[in-house]
């Protein structure tokens, strides 16, 4: 943990740690407002200092502060990922042989922010009940009987706003791609014929 | 290829079925009836699976969503600044405290404010984005009571100041019915122009560098403006923006009820013309969901077309391109437009495999 004298850090002897131990009841709550739906913050706590003071080992961080709440909301997100990963991996049982495995991910093609804001303009769009399940599920990682709920509906209604949400999104990234000239927009598209 | 397969392509059915899937799926709790319906389903073809599996995909991509989640609250938190537009009459109860709030000013405040550090509040008033996808238009009402209705694929920004009403044009087309205010004049920016009114109403297009300003009632005063910064891009920047709209325009012209501006796209030269009354009610039919076409040559007749559909549309033949053509279509509805020039005009309509739609005659 190397800090030199031309890049003296501002907080020299306690690291991130000591910041992680200012910081954790704000941080706390800050989880709870990203991810309502989240029940274990202790979790999401614990996972976040871990992870600061892996990165710590490696860097030097500059803006402890800011750098522990990047990464709690990575660790939201992370969760939110590790069910749509097991809905991939469901999907994937069902694979026909013939199927090469990888296409490129949008990860690729569209840089994070951006995504984020290309999905937001979609969401935007949609007819408000829709917009309020899609958001439910997709920002606050609501499960659909959670959504089905709160907003008094049933899930196959849930399940119906979220597929039209999932679709506007969809045509949003296939019109992105296609205007920045990728290939692989068209390759969507041209789904319809051979 | 039959001219059927363009009318109704099976892919978007396709994909609503395999979204449909694929909500399900995240619900979990599959009965063994599901189960094998969906075996069936996704086994029916190497597409079904590609389908599911890349929309699964995505559907991971859209948890990047998730980042939204505390602008949002701090938005919710905010003055409500727009009211939900006569499209949206019916009010869903509040949810998490922003169900209330118009969601395009949440997006609007978002987009201000997640690119902070966490937890510190923005200064400035955040403006409100207002977007409409390809072949869809949408009406907002905005705090001060004026109404502005987007045509397909828009992208209106609206930032209102103590005394200032000013609304940036990004892309697109929109309609203005103005609420008076003479305190706070009304000031459209488009490209390198500026329209403003105190109580009227208009429409202002911005596409391909060309713009339009049509009056309908009342009179604007329009001038040059000084381009903006490309700030869309760059969300976040919001405090850039009242330094790119000057407090006083610059020299102003007048354009009455019933007259059209056009600005050059070419060397930016200004035209004005006194449109008949059915010209005027058919340059803004779209505001009633429709497009009204009279005697206009196919190529013009086609790039408006264009601007409500994701598919490209090639016209081959030249003469084809000149030949007159009139009807009144529904915006969002443009098949009946292909087979109106199928059926009357001879024109064979043909989609490519990469989706583009091929104008021809037919012999």
């Amino acid at each position: 943990m190397a800090s030199d004298a031309t890049h003296p850090r501002r907080d020299a002897q306690g690291g991130i740690f000591s910041v992680f131990r200012e910081q954790e009841a704000a941080l706390r709550r800050f989880v709870r407002r990203i991810s309502p739906s989240s029940s274990d913050i202790d979790d999401i706590a614990q996972e976040t200092i871990l992870r600061a003071l892996q990165a710590e080992r490696e860097r030097d961080i500059q803006q402890p502060k800011a750098y522990l709440y990047t990464i709690a909301r990575n660790v939201v997100r992370d969760a939110l990922d590790k069910k749509s990963r097991s809905v991939i991996d469901f999907i994937e049982d069902f694979a026909p042989e013939s199927v090469s495995s990888h296409e490129p991910l949008i990860e690729d093609q569209v840089e994070g922010r951006q995504r984020m804001l290309l999905f937001w303009e979609a969401v935007a769009t949609l007819p408000e009940q829709c917009q309020q399940v899609f958001v439910l599920k997709k920002v606050y990682g609501y499960s659909h009987a959670e959504i089905s709920r709160k907003l008094g509906i049933s899930v196959s209604t849930t399940e119906k706003h979220v597929a039209a949400g999932l679709r506007r999104c969809c045509d949003f990234l296939d019109r992105r791609l296609a205007e920045s000239g990728s290939g692989e927009a068209r390759r969507w598209w041209a789904g319809t014929g051979e | 290829m039959t001219r059927k397969d363009a009318l109704s392509p099976d892919a978007p059915d396709l994909v609503s079925e395999a979204t449909a899937w694929l909500a399900q799926l995240e619900t979990g709790k599959l009965s063994r009836e599901d189960l094998a319906a969906f075996r069936e389903w996704v086994q029916r073809s190497p597409r079904h699976y590609a389908e599911i599996r890349r929309l699964a995909e995505l559907s991971r991509e859209v948890n990047v969503l998730a980042g939204m989640a505390d602008p949002l609250r701090e938005a919710a938190k905010r003055q409500r600044i727009v009211r939900r537009g006569a499209t949206s009459p019916r009010r869903a109860a509040p949810v998490l405290g922003w169900g209330a709030l118009g969601l395009a000013a949440t997006c609007a405040l978002a987009f201000a404010l997640f690119a902070g550090p966490p937890g510190i509040a923005p200064q400035a008033p955040e403006p409100i984005y207002l977007v409409t996808p390809v072949g869809e238009t949408r009406e907002v009402a905005l705090e001060d009571g004026s109404k502005v209705k987007l045509n397909t694929d828009s992208r209106v920004e609206v930032a209102f100041a103590k005394g200032r009403r000013n609304v940036y044009l990004e892309k697109g087309e929109a309609f203005f019915e103005v609420a008076h205010d003479t305190a706070r004049p009304f000031t459209v920016y488009a490209g390198d122009r500026s329209v403003t009114a105190v109580g009227t109403a208009f429409s202002v297009r911005w596409t391909d560098e060309e713009l339009v300003v049509t009056v309908s009632e009342g009179r604007v005063a329009y001038g040059e403006a000084p381009l903006r910064t490309a700030k869309s891009s760059a969300p976040g920047s919001a405090e850039i923006m009242p330094a790119a709209a000057p407090s006083q325009p610059a020299a102003r012209k007048m354009l009455g009820a019933g007259q059209r501006l056009e600005v050059s796209p070419l060397n930016r030269a200004e035209l004005v013309e006194r449109l008949p009354e059915n010209v005027l009610s058919r340059e803004l039919a779209w505001r009633s969901g429709f497009l009204d076409f009279q005697d206009a040559p196919l190529r013009e007749v086609v790039s408006e077309m264009q601007r409500y559909t994701p598919q490209e549309i090639v016209i081959l033949d030249e003469e084809l391109a000149d030949l007159r053509f009139g009807g009144v279509f529904r915006i969002g509805q443009t098949q009946a437009f292909f087979e109106a020039l199928e059926l009357s005009f001879g024109v064979d309509v043909e989609q490519t495999a990469d989706n583009k739609l091929i104008l021809k005659s037919v012999n």
